[in-house]
């Protein structure tokens, strides 16, 4: 994945059909994993902080669903366009952003699936294949994310 | 009288207490992000911008007090301002809290 300059506010990228298929399968799966309990505050668990962890949950959960209704709209031809050699990823600012949050709502997903290791490396004997396909969409997710965020700080 | 080069010091203007446009009305919350292993630090740095509207040194200092202290105080605000940076930083996947500071 690399970016290719254009206009402003508009990224163009240039994908590999390898990247484009692991992409569109993230994507295509979002959000993959289920919502955990939201938490607000580590100290103050009266009854007004139960409410307001409960606005938390609504309000993430909100734009969860925001988010989701994005996954075919970012994967259409507009956006997605296959070339001679290679693969045209088109993205606004704000599409980006989208997708950004997307990559990283799948990296945290993942990795509180997995029970919120400190060590990802970490093997054990009791590792199923849903475990290792959990580590890969954390590496897969984050290597969008690295290319995404880059193209920002290059425009910024 | 002072000389020329001396300085001065002026009166302090009398502003009453319940004119003060700060927080001291009601409690005031820190917004916390703490660290985790998952997210990326471009990526903590690229919300704390996004969020608060900082530029790259503040973003990265704040993400890098996060990283290496394992938490980092982003605001101190009253209580709906910290829930709605809450909310935005949690919206990001950040692991971020409000919590009182009394």
């Amino acid at each position: 994945m690399k970016r290719i300059k254009s206009k402003p506010e508009v990224w163009v990228f240039r994908m590999q059909a390898a990247e484009v298929s692991q992409l569109k399968h993230l994507v295509g799966n979002y959000p993959m994993t289920p919502a955990a309990p939201a938490k607000i505050s580590k100290t103050d668990t009266g009854e007004a902080s139960r409410e307001r962890e409960q606005l938390l949950e609504d309000s993430l959960a909100a734009h969860r669903a925001e988010l989701r209704q994005y996954t075919g709209f970012l994967m259409n031809a507009k956006h997605l366009k296959e070339l001679k050699t290679c693969w045209r990823l088109t993205l606004t600012h704000e599409e980006r952003e989208i997708l950004l949050q997307m990559m990283n709502d799948i990296r945290v997903g993942c990795w509180q699936a997995l029970g919120n290791p400190e060590d990802l490396y970490a093997l054990s004997a009791s590792h199923t294949a849903r475990h290792y396909a959990l580590v890969a969409f954390i590496h897969v997710a984050g290597f969008f994310e690295h290319h995404l965020i880059d193209a920002g700080i290059e425009e910024g | 009288m002072p000389a020329p080069n001396q300085p001065v010091t002026m009166p302090r203007p009398d502003i009453g207490e319940n004119t003060r446009a700060d927080n001291r009305l009601g409690p005031v919350y820190n917004v916390i992000c703490w660290n985790d292993p998952v997210n990326l630090m471009v990526y903590v740095t690229h919300v704390f911008r996004k969020v608060f509207g900082w530029d790259e040194v503040k973003a990265r200092k704040h993400m890098l007090e996060v990283h290496e202290k394992g938490k980092s105080v982003l605001a101190s605000e009253g209580l709906e301002k910290a829930e709605f940076y809450v909310h935005r930083l949690q919206q990001y996947r950040l692991h971020a809290t409000m919590e009182p500071t009394e």
